[in-house]
């Protein structure tokens, strides 16, 4: 039975493989080795698919951090690549990599609202510089893979960006405004689309990244500028106004208790123009709002200089404690309280032009008609004015209020112009003691700051009342310009290639100051030449006061309107209070004859 | 007796491949994260920057998020600033309708005033439009300083990103702003 079962086994041992078994492996094996080879093959092609998809996402990820960060380097880039121009077609020899041009023209910048540059097919191109560090050009940036964003892992960065095939990629870059931000042009939308070159016919799967930024100011159209600067102007009044509500409404103040004052005041004189002041007469009630309107403007400009004088004896303060050092700390302070001071004289100046023109129409009375007897009544709201802008000042008791008003108004130029100076000064120095110490963000920062302040000390300075010595702004121009080159030197001999293109575009906006200020600047330029026409104007409130004072004493003769000849007012309002409204009429008949007579003889 | 060689020989094989498949699809899976995650960061940047742009285009007075404003608002009127931001990001979106299709934007503007200093708080959320999922959730904090040097959003600005957070979103300043 044993020897049966041995010999089974045996058999079986020998038994080959039937042909049916051989047929079915060969089939099963075809299908299998058909079934591992497309999945190995579609698996590679996946994999070349996420490889070309994760580098297209790649290249525009570094392309749109890189544009950001130019921008923030350099805040003219923007308009640096505005001056590329809608070329279409870029290509290695004349794709920029620095694309800020000394021709850059800062009057123009982004300076159209359907600002759009469009280039397509930026090539990125691979190079080698003199110490065999290799790197890339996208275009219109340079690109290192060592470059801080991938941390300096260059070989993971060259594993998953695939940087041997990465010439094979270029990108479209579109650059617009932001139509439902406004003021249109300070936001710009980037949008960058990277294709893949490698294939026969055009990349089927182009990857788009696109995002938002603020557009710089270095790099805003000057429409835009003027608009935000707008703003920024009415922000600073409204400050001043929200004070000067808050110091009347304290202790209860009453604008018609004050006219009544004044009233009563009038009443109390010995001049006899004051003594006839009386707006409780039913023929004089439109006076009343009309006194009320001309002290309300009157204690504006009283409560505007005060607080100005207030702020500004506190910030000399501050200053006074800074001392002279160069350090960047004291620069920084010096700085803003410059700042805070000559925004301080140009927000007071806004507030204190309308009121100052509101008074001088107060000043001017209509006239008298004779032979009308109320006509003289005309007199008493700039009388009423007068005596109260003529009456002892509260903060200096030996001046008046006008001439306290006038010294304070007077002021407000010298105090712009000087602060500007002071800052330009202090920071300019910090920048020639200090540029070695400084980090390149604060070299950037205060280097723009200098530029700034020249621009705002220089701005029409030569009309600007200033007393004691004062630099020219070809002067300041030449220290900013040295200053400048300075830097240039430290960045060029420290390869530092962003920091000398700044440089070399706010060079370039030194050098265009007078066009540049004439058309990106207009609303500061419009606010500067307000303290130009101050001064006329304050003249003119001083030689008004003067006139009522005359004319309230008997010392100027008024002329009548429509009438030839002059009257006294004092006379005449002798001649109400002893006698009565029927004198007066007779009064300016008696003057009519006189006249005529006169003509006679 | 073939049959067995031929299915361990399969097996073996498979078992490769699908490992490949796995590592190949993974590799698809972080691609696409990559993308998710680069694409919502930029969306939530360019929310922030319409936003502060908008704060800066107007004076600190008559800013329009005095209170907290959320957004997006479905009763936004054309021409007001939740209007405006709304038609802005549509425009995003017929640029590029992969983000259409895929992320949804939320969040908040507030303001605050600090040791004197005038902040703009800006919170920004990108999720998931198909399965509501959160992608991203920024916060920026602008100094808002305006001056005769005038610096639009060029100020001390601070930026939080707080998608790995699990604490609910803290109302408090960070720490970083008092020493600016």
């Amino acid at each position: 039975m044993s020897n049966i079962r041995s010999n089974k086994a045996f058999m079986r041992a020998r038994h080959g493989f039937t042909i049916i078994e051989m047929i079915f492996a060969v089939v099963l094996l075809a299908f299998f080795i058909y079934f591992i080879a497309n999945s190995f093959v579609s698996t590679k092609k996946q994999h070349h698919m996420n490889s070309e998809y994760l580098t297209r996402a790649y290249i525009a990820d570094v392309v749109i951090k890189l544009m950001k960060e130019r921008i923030e380097v350099n805040p003219n880039f923007l308009a640096g690549i505005n001056n590329i121009g809608n070329n279409n077609n870029l290509d290695k020899s004349t794709c920029l990599v620095n694309p800020i041009a000394e021709s850059i023209n800062f009057n123009q910048l982004l300076n159209k609202p359907d600002y759009k540059v469009e280039l397509s097919d930026i090539p990125v191109i691979s190079y080698t510089d003199a110490d065999k560090e290799s790197g890339f050009y996208f275009g219109i940036i340079e690109f290192k893979p060592e470059n801080d964003m991938f941390r300096g892992s260059e070989s993971g960065f060259k594993t998953f960006l695939n940087v041997n095939e990465l010439e094979k990629y270029s990108y479209d870059l579109k650059i617009s405004n932001d139509s439902q931000a406004k003021p249109v042009g300070l936001v710009k939308i980037i949008e960058v689309t990277v294709r893949y070159n490698g294939l026969t016919q055009p990349d089927p799967t182009p990857f788009k990244l696109s995002t938002k930024i603020v557009c710089p100011v270095s790099s805003m159209s000057s429409a835009t500028y003027e608009e935000i600067q707008k703003n920024l102007f009415k922000e600073i009044t409204s400050d001043i106004y929200t004070s000067i509500e808050a110091d009347l409404s304290r202790g209860g103040f009453s604008l018609s208790a004050l006219v009544a004052g004044i009233e009563r005041d009038c009443k109390a004189s010995t001049f006899s123009t004051m003594k006839i002041v009386d707006l409780g007469m039913p023929e004089n009630a439109p006076d009343r709002p009309r006194a009320e309107a001309a002290f309300k403007q009157i204690l504006v400009l009283h409560c505007a200089l005060e607080l100005y004088q207030e702020a500004i004896s506190e910030l000399n303060s501050e200053l006074a404690q800074i001392g002279d050092q160069d350090d960047v700390v004291s620069t920084v302070k010096v700085m803003d309280n410059s700042v805070q001071k000559a925004q301080w004289a140009m927000q007071v100046l806004e507030v204190i032009i309308d009121p100052i023109d509101d008074i001088l129409v107060a000043l001017k009375p209509a006239g008298i008609a004779p032979p009308s007897p109320d006509a003289m009544f005309n007199y008493q709201v700039p009388i009423m004015a007068m005596r109260y802008l003529l009456s002892a000042s509260e903060k200096d008791r030996d001046s008046t209020r006008i001439s306290r008003f006038v010294a304070i108004s007077e002021s407000l130029p010298q105090e712009y112009s000087q602060s500007m100076q002071e800052a330009f000064t202090r920071v300019n120095r910090l920048l020639q003691s200090s540029y070695r110490k400084l980090t390149p963000r604060q070299l950037q920062k205060y280097s723009r700051s200098m530029l700034s302040f020249y621009q705002l000390a220089s701005i029409n300075s030569s009309r600007l009342t200033v007393s004691g010595q004062r630099r020219t702004a070809s002067e300041l121009a030449q220290q900013a310009s040295a200053t400048l080159s300075l830097l240039h030197s430290f960045y060029s001999d420290n390869n530092y290639l962003a920091g000398v293109e700044f440089v070399e575009c706010e060079r370039q906006k030194l050098l265009q100051f007078n066009s540049f200020s004439a058309n990106r600047l207009k609303e500061l330029i419009k606010k500067i030449q307000k303290f130009n026409t101050l001064g006329g104007k304050l003249n003119q409130l001083k030689a008004e006061l003067s006139k009522i004072d005359a004319v309230a004493r008997g010392a100027q003769s008024v002329n009548l309107v429509s009438a030839p000849y002059d009257v006294n007012m004092d006379e005449l309002c002798d001649v109400y209070l002893s006698r009565g409204r029927q004198a007066v009429t007779e009064y300016l008949e008696r003057c009519r004859r006189e006249y005529e007579e006169s003509l006679r003889d | 007796m073939a049959l067995p060689v031929v299915l361990v020989l399969f097996s073996t094989l498979s078992i490769g491949i699908f490992s490949l498949w796995i590592i190949t699809n993974q590799e698809r899976g972080s691609s696409k994260n990559f993308v998710v995650n680069t694409k919502a960061a930029l969306m939530a940047d360019a929310i922030h920057v319409f936003l502060t742009a908008q704060a800066y285009s107007a004076p600190w007075s008559e800013r329009f998020f005095k209170e907290k404003q959320t957004f997006p608002l479905s009763s936004a009127g054309a021409g007001t600033w939740a209007g405006n931001l709304q038609a802005s990001i549509a425009e995003m979106y017929k640029s590029d309708p992969w983000l259409a299709a895929n992320l949804d934007y939320r969040g908040d503007i507030s303001s605050t005033i600090k040791d004197n200093q005038k902040i703009i708080i800006i919170t920004v959320i990108i999720e998931n439009r198909r399965t509501g999922d959160m992608i991203c959730r920024h916060k920026y904090y602008e100094v808002y300083k305006r001056d005769l040097i005038d610096t639009i959003g060029e100020g001390v600005s601070l930026f939080v990103d707080e998608t790995e957070s699990s604490d609910t979103p803290s109302e408090n300043l960070p720490p970083e702003l008092s020493q600016t």
